[in-house]
């Protein structure tokens, strides 16, 4: 890949101002890109991918852990089954058919789509369950909200899901764990995003531990993804506001339906 | 001196809660506040915060042990930036310093790893000594590293922002055992082991 960097890093750019104005992570464009644009084998994509992911959450981190939002015990526990899930799919990917792997990246896109149907911003009623409780200060009012957390067991289940199919694919998997989070947990949806992203830098980590020692993560195509996917994200974080957001929503949805066609193309003729 | 609004001085719910368990302690022994001075330049604010607390059953108070009890935390406060408060559990101070810990690992270790991989770019275009390439066994990123060759400093950037959300767990680990959370401290470390067992088990 060596002399395609300033294009590599054109594109992560791109992908990452998407992502971060629709709040989702640019793994799921990424990889598309990289193996379509590129011809690259699918395993550097996700390779670099997962590089990105650990970027992005590091500097977000930085700024969601300043402001207090993150439920650190909680994410702990979880953190738990999501690592225990990163290091099997992890190990899973390096043995995986190639081609199997874009068929499965296939499906995870056409459910990302779906699940972007019902992305919800209103929070359900927090109350102190005696469970995991903690508070934080809302930015907006200034107002100290203090939350616990509903049905443990099941977020743990769905937390090993992420955490597989983040090491198996190389994305965050905060689209499986934030709706989890806030819908299923109960968590106000501010800290749920906080929390998500501090353990998605931390499952990242695990995979990107087996991709690494595979030579699957290239500096030529991981260095330029994660350093124009964090740059993005800074201008997409700018810019987001003036957007319709709705239109946003459907360019991204037939981005991921185009994107989801290629692979699973890919996965039948190899 | 209040310490804890000096630190962060938004949150003035939390300062209010925890200003009374901060304050000036009756019953604080006045050895205790000798001892604390005798180390101030390890930690120059630790004379205001109670160290042996009157409030925590001491079983065993030997000179020995209360010695430990008081070096100890001025270390680890100037490593990792914590403030050792071992009476109060699940505060809102404890938390807003744990918070802390994990903002200066974050910001570090994306410093450090930015510097190498631009270092390594410099080199990439100064020297064109190899065309950057993945160096997948770690002892070989060193050697790299050493012969100043491009492929090295970028992967050892690479693994140094791998290592980043890592150091958020160990960060994590040393905040919950200064807060004497044991089970949140084992919870955490066992977090830490899986993730050292993908070291192992992800060789090629």
């Amino acid at each position: 890949m060596h002399g395609q960097e300033p294009l590599i890093f054109a594109i992560a750019l791109i992908v990452g101002a998407l992502g971060s104005m629709l709040g989702i992570g640019g793994g799921v464009l990424l990889i598309p890109l990289l193996t379509g644009l590129f011809g690259m084998p699918i395993k550097t994509a996700i390779g670099a991918s997962i590089v990105s992911v650990i970027a992005t959450s590091s500097a977000a981190g930085a700024v969601y852990v300043g402001r207090g939002l993150t439920h650190t015990r909680l994410a702990m526990v979880l953190e738990i089954a999501t690592t225990l899930g990163a290091l099997a799919g992890g190990i899973t990917a390096v043995l995986l058919n190639p081609n199997l792997l874009a068929g499965l990246f296939g499906a995870v896109l056409i459910y990302v789509m779906y699940s972007m149907r019902r992305l919800r911003k209103e929070d359900p009623a927090t109350v102190p369950t005696g469970l995991l409780t903690a508070h934080y200060t809302e930015p907006l009012t200034g107002q100290v909200i203090t939350y616990g957390v509903h049905h443990l067991t099941r977020g743990l289940a769905a937390s090993f899901v992420a955490g597989n199919i983040s090491g198996l694919l190389g994305i965050g998997g905060g689209i499986i764990k934030v709706p989890v989070m806030s819908l299923v947990m109960g968590m106000p949806l501010r800290a749920a995003i906080a929390t998500s992203n501090f353990m998605i830098g931390i499952t990242a980590a695990t995979s990107a531990i087996v991709y690494f020692q595979h030579g699957y993560i290239d500096p030529s195509v991981a260095i330029p993804t994660a350093l124009g996917v964090l740059v993005g994200a800074q201008i997409g974080s700018r810019i987001g506001g003036r957007l319709r957001s709705q239109r946003l929503k459907q360019l991204f949805q037939g981005l991921l339906l185009v994107f989801a066609a290629q692979m699973f193309y890919r996965a039948i003729t190899g | 001196m209040d310490e804890t609004t000096q630190h962060e001085p938004s949150s003035g719910e939390a300062v209010t809660r925890i200003r009374h368990p901060d304050g000036p302690e009756p019953g604080a022994k006045p050895d205790a506040d000798h001892s604390a001075t005798s180390v101030v330049v390890l930690a120059p604010k630790e004379a205001d915060r109670p160290i042996a607390a009157p409030a925590t059953p001491v079983t065993e108070s030997t000179p020995a042990r209360r010695a430990r009890v008081q070096v100890v935390p001025h270390l680890i406060e100037l490593v990792t930036g914590l403030v050792v408060t071992p009476e109060e559990k699940k505060t809102a101070r404890a938390q807003r310093d744990l918070n802390e810990v994990v903002h200066r690992m974050l910001i570090i270790g994306l410093a450090i790893s930015t510097v190498l991989m631009l270092i390594g770019i410099g080199l990439d275009i100064a020297l064109q000594r190899d065309i950057p390439t993945a160096v997948p066994d770690f002892r070989d990123v060193f050697a790299r590293v050493a012969a100043l060759r491009p492929s090295g400093f970028l992967a050892l950037g690479l693994l140094v922002l791998i290592a980043t959300p890592v150091l958020r767990v160990i960060g994590s680990i040393f905040a919950f055992i200064y807060e004497r959370d044991w089970r949140y401290a084992g919870i955490t470390f066992l977090v830490l082991v899986i993730i050292l067992v993908s070291l192992v088990l992800g060789r090629a």
